[in-house]
């Protein structure tokens, strides 16, 4: 038996609402925006609930919801643009929680917690997530693109249609981009004994 | 990025695919021994391989894990909400297998894992035979929640269909059991919110069981605002409520909408809106606004096949109750739904039965229309209300931010009033005035929207349309309408220079069509020009392309109307193709989209109605030239009518209609003779319009309807010698042209009342009332000079005036000079080039110029369509041979 439980073939609602805030529509930005919000919020209380600690994650939240109200009053050149900003900040939110992680040194009932499917080897609350953060800041110098599907897929958790909708690549490129940039952070983070 | 990143990444794509091997002579070949290159390609050569490992290490560490008193042994799936484990009991209790789901994370809001626990004992005490049941929960070691789930072996419900070629009634039998275990669930306070076909599976005993009841919930947080988005993220949207993708709470009512989705699904083998290929965006839009239910599916064979009929088998099949149920389970209202999957089973049960289902077919506009109908007043004002308020808003939009927020509701709500509000009201009888000014509200309030967005494509749509409409309503005279023609044109400018940007979209190029033929239609009609006619037909013929073949059933409809009217444009000039055949090549076109679209399984009344309003075009089109088949078509369109069911029945346009086909048939047969019957129609289009005018007497559509009426009447009764009973119909007929001017002179309707005052003046001659004749026809010839010798006269109204200055049974008042002067300026005006040679013809005539007279007399024949072998010369060309001969005689006998 298998039980799909998201079917890929359907349109996702972010897919829905780039199309619609595309042609125009501005209720579909204020959507767009309501998810990006949800998906931070989500992520920074998210790890925080495994924290089980009912004092410190409210700043944590707190920090995040800064963060936010920033975006609020920026203004966008381009969906991609807002995009690329949402990522970067969610980003810093994953290295905070990080490094309050780290610095608590906190033991037992512990469990890796992937980045995301296809990066199974950077557990986003132990130090791989400061790593990751400084080789893509490398990255960054040589080729700021992939640093941003990067964010985008890894981060953002976009889906690779949801990317080739948003950058208007095709997915194949998708693909080949960040196939690359994921060996590349790998060597990075474990480099060959010499 | 410098060239050396570009080979390296280039190098890297084509080799890491390969094997040790490959890799090496792929690496000799392409860079040497002392290649920069090749160490680092090497080096991530090798990575990429570890990368790989180590992702799929990540992997089993997770796997074999302990959850409670379960044990994971493998993999199922991984989605968007998690992970599904397959999992047996560790506790050595009992052999017992089950599905583990483990709730991702990142879907796991801080409020959450209270709730979780709560709404897990809500679940476990959920016990039905067809639904997969919840067995146990908690939190992991990790801190995840997790569910423990009864382990259901089957095939998705849809392919366990398609598979054993289920026929309807067996898909039916199976859909009930599921809409029993969706029922036993609400009865527990418990709604799905996520019911699709993957959630749907059916064991090999053909037992359906649902999977995942409440699951969404329990991902649920309690902090309103963040709830639904993180939830709806996850949903599938093509199965979900309309009020569900707005971000509204799921109930019993958006599970039975995805029911509906099912059902459709299930029995058509299409998504009810639009096929599997429709752009997301439509999936969105249709959360925001009522785009009502679909019109139409694709019936193949092959999906027939798999529903062990044909494809018109089941077309059949689907027509008629099947319809009708669909459209109640997926009403876009939660409250005009069924109002459980009880009520839904119930009506699928009495159809399975052969008897008859309590749903109504019931169409947006005849509820709405209805509803209004009870509160006519209430509802206009209610209406004006809320408009004002929204404009209150827009006003303050320039100043505060926070009304940007407001911007997409209040849009909405002129979206509602302009369009299904609007469509309502105007089935109502005496609405003109209410229409109008809603419309004019809407509109201006729109306008107000448009200056804050410039550049936001749908709001220009919505203006545009606002447009349309207020035009119609301002003064369209083919429409209900106040008679501003001016105003009208002006507003149908508005809508076309706001499209103009978009000529490349295609739903702005069918509205600018539609607004192009709309504004030629409201403008008179006489001073059209053949370059006017192909422009507009060139837009509709763009439009056509744009739609694709065959076209969706909406668009068959439109282009069928924006055909007809083109026919119409061409009808009303006279004809420039050919006599015998005037609009007939678009109105061949008209035919066929009309006829699909009205033949398309979920066909709305408008598409029966447009039909017949085609064909009784059609049989105007014949009238004079061949009666009998003009009798053919209009017999055609009542046919069409009758599909019409109530209430539609009962609303103005479709009475309007129908007596204006009854007029039609009251020339036609008058042309065949037969004027007992002919009159017998005239009564019947009287008794229509009477009733009509008593409760709506500021339309001027009606009015003028019944005015054409009168003149049919009039002409029938003089073809009958009847000379009195004409010249009485062709009196009422002035008078009633007389309110029409009251409210707003037109120099159509002045044209169109003198040549009354010309027809009264010649019955009344023959019916040996002479001095009352001479009264009447000097009046109508006033009034016809007047006309031409104003500036910008028409050649229609030339022609007519210079035709009674020749011909008037009131000898006295002919003047065979003016007319030829009247005739020799019409060749400077735009003109049928046909009848104006008919016209110089006789013109000459009168003034005994019979060489000229004979010059124009074979122009007009040579224009004539030539005579079919084996079948005698038309009439038209019988009597334009024997005016030749005539004229031909008479100018050898006259000596210069």
């Amino acid at each position: 038996m298998v039980i799909p439980m998201r079917e890929p073939a359907e349109p996702t609602e972010i897919t829905i609402l780039l199309r619609q805030w595309q042609a125009g529509d501005d209720r579909a930005f204020d959507a767009v925006m309501g998810w990006a919000y949800q998906r931070m919020l989500a992520i920074a209380s998210g790890f925080v609930a495994r924290e089980k600690l009912a004092t410190e994650p409210a700043a944590l939240v707190h920090e995040a919801y800064l963060r936010l109200r920033k975006l609020d009053r920026m203004e966008w050149r381009d969906r991609q643009h807002f995009f690329s900003v949402v990522a970067s900040e969610l980003r810093r939110i994953l290295i905070d929680q990080a490094r309050l992680r780290i610095a608590r040194k906190r033991e037992g009932g512990y469990r890796r917690v992937p980045l995301s499917d296809d990066l199974r080897w950077i557990d986003v609350q132990g130090q791989e997530m400061l790593d990751l953060d400084r080789a893509l800041t490398e990255l960054a110098r040589v080729d700021e693109d992939k640093v941003r599907l990067v964010e985008l897929r890894y981060v953002m958790g976009c889906t690779v249609p949801e990317i080739c909708e948003l950058c208007g690549i095709s997915d194949a490129t998708v693909e080949r981009h960040l196939r690359f940039a994921r060996t590349w952070l790998y060597d990075r983070l474990h480099p060959p004994a010499v | 990025m410098n060239e050396h990143w570009e080979k390296l990444q280039q190098l890297f794509g084509e080799a890491c695919g390969l094997d040790e091997a490959a890799r090496r002579a792929f690496l000799n070949e392409r860079c040497g021994e002392d290649d920069p290159l090749r160490g680092e390609l090497e080096r991530l050569l090798a990575a990429h391989d570890h990368e790989r490992a180590a992702g799929a290490q990540a992997d089993a560490s997770a796997a074999g894990g302990r959850f409670g008193a379960w044990q994971t042994t493998r993999l199922l799936a991984r989605g968007g909400m998690g992970e599904v484990w397959l999992a047996h009991r560790a506790d050595g209790q009992h052999e017992q297998v089950a599905a583990l789901k483990i709730l991702s994370p990142y879907l796991v809001a801080p409020d959450s894992v209270d709730r979780f626990r709560r709404e897990r004992q809500v679940l476990a005490r959920l016990e039905h035979p067809n639904i997969a049941r919840l067995l146990d929960g908690g939190v992991g070691p990790g801190g995840q929640p997790f569910l423990i789930m009864e382990y259901v072996e089957g095939t998705r419900l849809d392919r366990y269909c398609d598979e054993r070629r289920l026929s309807i009634p067996a898909r039916l039998r199976l859909f009930l059991k599921v809409c029993a275990a969706v029922n036993a669930a609400h009865q527990h306070f418990v709604v799905h919110r996520d019911l699709k076909p993957s959630n749907i599976l059916v064991t090999n005993e053909g037992e359906p069981k649902l999977l995942d009841f409440g699951i969404a919930k329990v991902m649920d947080t309690e902090s309103g605002r963040e709830r639904t988005v993180t939830v709806n993220q996850f949903l599938t949207p093509t199965y979900a409520s309309p009020e569900v993708l707005r971000g509204e709470p799921a109930t019993a009512a958006s599970d039975v909408y995805s029911l509906g989705v099912l059902l459709f699904e299930l029995l058509t083998g299409n998504r009810p809106f639009g096929t599997s290929g429709a752009s997301p965006a439509a999936e969105w839009e249709r959360a925001l606004r009522d785009t009502g239910p679909a019109r139409l599916w694709h019936l193949t064979e092959a999906l027939a096949e798999q529903r062990s009929t044909t494809a018109s088998r089941l077309r059949q099949t689907l027509a008629g109750d099947l319809t009708t149920i669909l459209n109640k389970a997926l009403r876009h209202e939660p409250g005009q739904r069924y109002q459980s999957a009880e009520r839904l089973a119930e009506d699928l049960s009495l159809y399975l039965a052969n008897r008859p289902i309590l749903a109504r077919p019931q169409t947006f506009r005849y509820r709405a229309g209805k509803f209004v109908a009870r509160h006519r007043w209430p509802v206009g004002l209610a209406a004006l209300m809320l408009l004002g308020i929204a404009l209150g808003i827009a006003s303050t939009i320039a100043e505060k931010r926070v009304a940007e927020r407001r911007f997409g509701e209040v849009r909405r709500l002129a979206h509602y009033v302009l369009f299904d509000l609007y469509d309502s009201v105007s089935n109502l009888s005496g609405s003109a005035r209410v229409r109008a000014e809603m419309a004019r509200r809407a509109t201006e309030y729109l306008n107000t929207l448009s200056r804050e967005a410039k550049n936001d494509r749908g709001l220009r749509l919505e203006l545009a349309g606002g447009y349309l409409r207020l035009g119609d309503i301002q003064g369209n005279m083919f429409r209900t309408n106040l008679g501003d023609t001016r105003a009208a044109l002006a507003t149908y400018q508005k809508g076309i220079d706001l499209l103009s940007s978009l000529e490349n979209d295609r739903d702005a190029v069918r509205l600018r069509t539609l607004i192009d033929l709309h504004r030629a239609q409201a403008t008179d009609m006489s001073s059209a020009t053949r370059s006017d006619f192909d422009r507009l037909r060139s837009a509709v013929e763009h439009f056509e392309k744009l739609a694709g073949n065959p076209p969706r059933a909406e668009d068959d409809y439109q282009l069928g109307k924006a055909y007809t009217l083109l026919g119409g444009l061409e009808q009303q000039h006279g004809g420039w193709v050919s006599i015998s055949a005037v609009g007939g090549s678009e109105f061949d076109r008209a035919e066929t989209h009309l006829r699909r679209a009205a033949g398309s399984p979920l066909s709305e009344p408008d598409y029966a109605y447009s039909l017949a309003e085609l064909l009784d075009r059609r049989a105007q089109s014949y009238a004079s030239l061949d009666p009998g088949r003009s009798i053919g078509y209009d017999q055609q369109a009542l046919e069409s009518l009758t599909h019409i069911r109530e209430p539609e029945r009962n609303y103005p346009s479709f009475r309007i209609l129908q007596a204006r086909i009854h007029t039609n048939l009251t020339f036609s047969y008058g042309q065949e003779n037969q004027f007992d019957t002919a009159l017998e129609h005239a009564r019947v289009a009287e008794q229509i319009y009477l009733p009509l005018l008593a409760e709506s007497p500021d339309d001027r559509n009606i009015r003028y309807r019944l005015v054409v009426l009168r003149r049919v009447a009039g002409i029938v009764e003089a073809y009958a010698r009847r000379w009195g009973e004409s010249a009485e119909e062709f009196a009422k007929g002035i008078t009633d042209y007389d309110s029409l001017l009251e409210t707003g002179p037109n120099a159509q309707y002045r044209g169109y009342q003198a040549e009354l005052r010309m027809r009264l003046g010649d019955a009344l001659w023959e019916a040996g009332r002479k001095t009352e004749a001479e009264a009447a026809a000097a009046a109508g010839l006033a009034e016809f000079r007047q006309l031409a010798n104003s500036p910008g006269a028409t050649f229609g109204v030339l022609r007519q005036t210079a035709h009674y200055l020749l011909f008037s049974e009131v000898t006295s008042l002919r003047n065979p000079r003016e007319a030829l002067a009247l005739a020799e300026r019409s060749s400077g005006v735009p003109s049928d080039p046909f009848q104006l040679d008919e016209l110089l013809a006789a013109a000459y005539a009168e003034n005994h110029r019979y060489r000229e007279a004979a010059e124009y007399e074979r122009k007009v024949l040579s224009e004539l369509p030539p005579v079919k072998p084996g079948e005698p010369p038309s009439r038209a060309r019988q009597s334009n041979e024997a005016s030749l001969t005539e004229y031909e005689r008479k100018a050898r006998s006259a000596r210069p």
